[in-house]
């Protein structure tokens, strides 16, 4: 399932491929724990190599400082509990919330500020520069950064009810 | 107790759970997250011996004593205390971005808590000016000092008028002239309507068939209505542009004064074109929209007054339409600028994508992609196109239902009207002048809907040029500065610490000294912090703690001018302004003699090159004009710092870009300068430092060695380890030193 692929590129750098066989992670005190072939690590970090295209796949593991220990190709070739716990880490290093319906935008002295129904209910805040704090990641897949550096994430513009649609419009 | 977060019901609730003496909580703050990261409020709170951690579910109990280290780390979007307890490190609580400050003030009380027993608040923390002083919230971005909720329309126009006080002769004036135009405005359908009919036709009129008179009269309303326009006009624009120049000038007097943060913190590419466009908001606001609405105003009351005055009946039937009109005349206008924000703003993003591929015109055909990036531009030309054919449309079909408005109204002024002329009630002079004031009456409905707007964004102008008016620069000069007309050149640091942002350190712990007219060599990483030192010196920032000292006095009572006087610095981005090499060399000195830029230029070896230019130093360079190579660029920089003859020089990869040979050259005409010159040297490569008196190595922000070459080589340590990579790098082409 891990064969390297033959391309002109692969190889000429040194790089593990993180699977079943050779790593397991485990999630202790808030922390993502591993074991790679025999050697512990207290604390590794995961970031996604591409992380509005592929959550789950091209995940680079690091040790505190940054440095790579290897790549999980996929999290499919991890164990069920070692997946569960690396899923767990990357939802909390990549925390956005959903925004389910746009209620108000108010424009306000170069901010405009936001009324919003979250899964977790309803939230207000304020975004500065429109247009530099959306960020299209496809022209129906949003990321809005609030002023606190807070993220907000629109998964599908079109799929938003029609009356929040007429409130965000402006901004696209 | 310090409370760093409000304490909401739900938060009581929580610590009433804990069932603390209240006088025993030294510290509390709110986090927003559980460990699942789902929403919810979670109370931090310290006293003395333990640190509560609850979301009032479940209550986690740590004993300072077993605490350590406790930091607020980040991530996107998040942040989490974490702290060493009983010898693990473990994630203690987690929060939004919202709740960031508190808890990071939150950390460093406990620290402090821990460290010395007892808190001692800092008032820098807590400084007034980042929270808004009517609603007492933390300001949304605190390089903005602007509450949007609390701003203040009526003190910043107040601000702004207080400007205009130098010219209330002339505004005066261009009111009282406006004003009687508008009243002239309505004179002159009466002159042609009521009264022509009325008093000179008819055979009953006061002026009956004196012809003359009334054209005379009308005559004359019509010229000294365009001669007080006229005049009126001239001054609005006159005062206007004097007042928006004035302001102008202010705003890039405090501009001149500010500190680099000033610049680093907001896009100062925009800063310039923001300027001037809310100038220009402002300007047109007062040449345009402002008269406009103080015509109409004087307009529609008369009218209105008048048309009571005449006739109650009609003029209750003419008004009648007027409320509707109004209302439809507000919401087109309001789904007009609807659409010209978002024809703007598609506008916007076209021109973004023609300008990211002219820019890299390099790139797209190098990598043969102009069919893609002609795509690409199609894709928004066609949507900003689709928009300018849609407000067409909705400009061709809604006008003609106003003016249709406009008609209707007008006709029910001639059925009532005319019906009540026929009957005797009112004379066919007063019909003709309630059916112009009608026509007038409407006109004005536009400005007025028009003028909220155009206020508001006259507001928004001067509130952010007042803003940058206002902003005071952080790296102040000393009130009372100590007079150095003479300084030998020696340079201390001692244990300085300075970070950009906060929480992220960048120097931290920096002591050296250098001899007067010794060198310093730095070496160290990319990023490492070597600039920052150089930007420390010459104060473009100021240190978090610690000092700098020039002949044992500290930069910040030293006065900017002697400062920046013995100290020059050729910086890792040179800057060329657009302007002869003369006088890029000569920008540091204007009083230099053109053969002294002719010695600084021989030293920086500029002096060749420069002789190879057309012009030679009258060549033109900078923007738009003759391109110098990129070493030719740092010459030129480098005999700008030298014309100064700064007792203390900086050169920070002064001649990074130049070849070997060049390099060696300008060192050895350097080092003959320097000799009783302070002369401080960043560089990568090793060997333009070789002839340092002594060596400093920064690495990650801190200062891990120190010595001369052999002293470092003998540590074998950072610097050791980078001249071995150097000298192998060139062995392994053939070349030993
Ligand atoms: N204006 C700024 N605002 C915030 N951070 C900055 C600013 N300027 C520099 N930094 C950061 O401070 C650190 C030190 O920067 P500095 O320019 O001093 O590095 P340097 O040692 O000169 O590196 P180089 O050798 O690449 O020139 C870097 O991490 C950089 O990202
Ligand atoms: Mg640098």
């Amino acid at each position: 399932m891990n064969e390297q692929k033959k391309d002109g590129l692969s190889g000429i750098v040194d790089l593990i491929w993180l699977n079943q066989a050779n790593a397991s992670f485990k999630e202790e005190e808030g922390f993502l724990s591993m074991d790679l072939d025999g050697t512990h690590y207290d604390r590794v970090l995961l970031s996604r190599c591409f992380p509005f295209d592929e959550p789950e796949t091209h995940i680079s593991v690091t040790d505190c400082d940054l440095k790579e220990l290897g790549m999980i190709r996929d999290l499919q070739d991890l164990s069920e509990e070692s997946r569960e716990a690396c899923r767990l880490e990357l939802a909390r290093k990549y925390f956005t919330r959903e925004i389910l319906s746009i209620e108000k935008i108010k424009e306000r002295y170069g901010f405009t500020h936001w009324e919003v129904t979250l899964a977790s209910g309803k939230k207000t805040f304020s975004v500065q520069d429109t247009y530099r704090a959306i960020t299209k990641i496809t022209s129906d897949h949003l990321l809005i950064y609030d002023v606190d550096g807070n993220v907000y994430e629109i998964k599908s513009v079109d799929a938003l009810p029609h009356r929040s649609y007429r409130h965000l419009e402006l901004y696209l | 107790m310090l409370t760093l977060s409000q304490r909401t019901e739900g938060a009581e609730k929580i610590i009433n759970t804990l069932a603390l003496n209240p006088e025993d909580i030294v510290l509390f703050a709110l986090a927003d997250l559980n460990a699942r990261y789902d929403e919810q409020e979670t109370v931090l709170v310290a006293t003395k011996e333990n640190l509560f951690i609850s979301d009032g579910k479940q209550t986690k109990t740590y004993a300072l004593t077993d605490l350590q280290k406790p930091t607020i780390e980040e991530k996107i979007g998040t942040c989490a205390l974490v702290a060493e307890y009983q010898g693990k490190k473990r994630v203690l609580a987690t929060m939004t971005n919202s709740r960031k400050q508190e808890c990071r003030l939150f950390v460093k009380y406990l620290h402090m808590q821990m460290d010395k027993g007892e808190i001692t608040v800092d008032e820098k923390d807590f400084r007034q000016e980042q929270f808004c002083p009517k609603c007492h919230r933390r300001y949304p971005d605190p390089n903005r000092k602007v509450c949007p909720d609390c701003m203040d329309k009526a003190s910043i126009v107040g601000r702004f008028l207080t400007l205009a006080k130098k010219f209330k002769g002339q505004i005066a004036l261009a009111l009282a002239a406006m004003a009687i135009t508008s009243v002239l405005g309505i004179v002159s359908p009466y002159l042609s309507t009521s009264f022509f009919y009325d008093q000179v036709l008819d055979i009953r009129g006061t002026f009956y068939g004196d012809l003359l008179f009334v054209v005379t009269l009308m005559l004359t309303t019509q010229i000294v209505t365009i001669l007080l326009t006229m005049f009126s006009d001239i001054i609005t624009a006159k005062v206007s542009a004097k007042i928006i120049y004035d302001l102008k000038c202010t705003i890039f007097d405090s501009i001149r004064r500010l500190s680099m943060r000033f610049f680093t913190g907001r896009q100062t590419g925009g800063l310039m074109t923001q300027i001037n466009s809310d100038s220009n908001g402002i300007y047109w606001f007062f040449v345009n929209g402002f008269p406009t609405f103080f015509s109409s105003i004087i307009q529609v009351v008369a009218v209105f007054i008048l048309m009571m005055a005449i006739d109650i009946p009609l003029a209750i039937v003419s008004l009648l339409p007027l409320p509707f009109y109004l209302y439809a005349v507000a919401r087109v206008i309001k789904h007009q600028r609807w659409l010209h924000a978002r024809s703007y703003a598609r506008n916007r993003s076209m021109n973004s994508v023609l300008s990211d591929s002219l820019n890299g015109v390099r790139v797209v055909k190098a990598f043969a992609r102009e069919k893609e990036e002609t795509h690409r531009f199609n894709h928004y030309s066609e949507q900003a196109s689709e928009m300018t054919k849609k407000i067409t449309y909705y400009h061709n079909t809604r006008f003609p239902g106003l003016n249709l408005l406009i008609y209707l109204s007008t006709l029910i002024v001639w059925s009532v009207g005319g019906w009540m002329a026929m009957k005797g009630q009112i004379t066919y002079g007063t019909l003709m002048v309630f059916i112009s004031y009608v026509g007038i009456l409407n006109g004005p409905m536009f400005s007025f809907v028009n003028m909220s707007d155009a206020f508001t964004r006259c507001v928004n102008g001067m509130q952010r040029l007042f803003e940058i008016a206002d902003a005071s620069p952080d790296v102040l000069e000393s009130e009372h500065p100590v007079a150095m007309p003479e300084i030998r050149g020696e340079v201390e640091f001692r244990n300085v610490d300075f970070s950009y942002e906060k929480g992220r350190k960048t120097l931290e712990g920096i002591s050296f000294k250098i001899e007067a007219g010794h060198s310093l060599g730095i070496v160290g990483h990319s990023g490492a912090g070597k600039s920052t030192l150089a930007n420390l010196l010459i104060r473009l920032y100021d240190v978090d703690s610690g000092g700098i000292y020039i002949d044992g006095m500290n930069v910040k009572d030293m006065a900017f001018e002697d400062l920046r006087r013995c100290v020059s610095i050729v910086s890792q981005e040179t800057y060329l302004f657009a302007g002869t090499v003369l006088e890029n060399i000569a920008y540091a000195n204007p009083e230099a003699s053109k053969e002294d830029v002719i010695h600084a230029a021989r030293i920086a070896g500029a002096h060749d090159f420069i002789m190879r230019l057309p012009n030679g130093y009258q060549t033109k360079i900078g923007f738009g004009y003759q391109d110098l190579s990129g070493g030719e660029r740092q010459r030129v920089s480098i005999a700008r710092a030298i014309l100064k003859n700064p007792k203390i020089l900086i050169l920070d990869e002064a001649t990074a870009a130049m070849d070997t040979a060049t390099e060696r050259t300008i060192q050895e005409a350097l080092e003959r300068l320097s000799e009783n010159r302070t002369t401080i040297m960043i560089a990568h490569r090793l060997s333009t430092l070789r002839n340092a008196d002594s060596l400093i190595v920064i690495e990650k922000g801190k200062m891990p060695e120190t010595g001369t070459h052999v002293e470092l080589l003998k540590q074998k340590g950072i610097y050791y380890r980078l001249y071995q990579l150097q000298l192998s790098a060139l062995k392994n082409i053939g070349v030993e030193e």
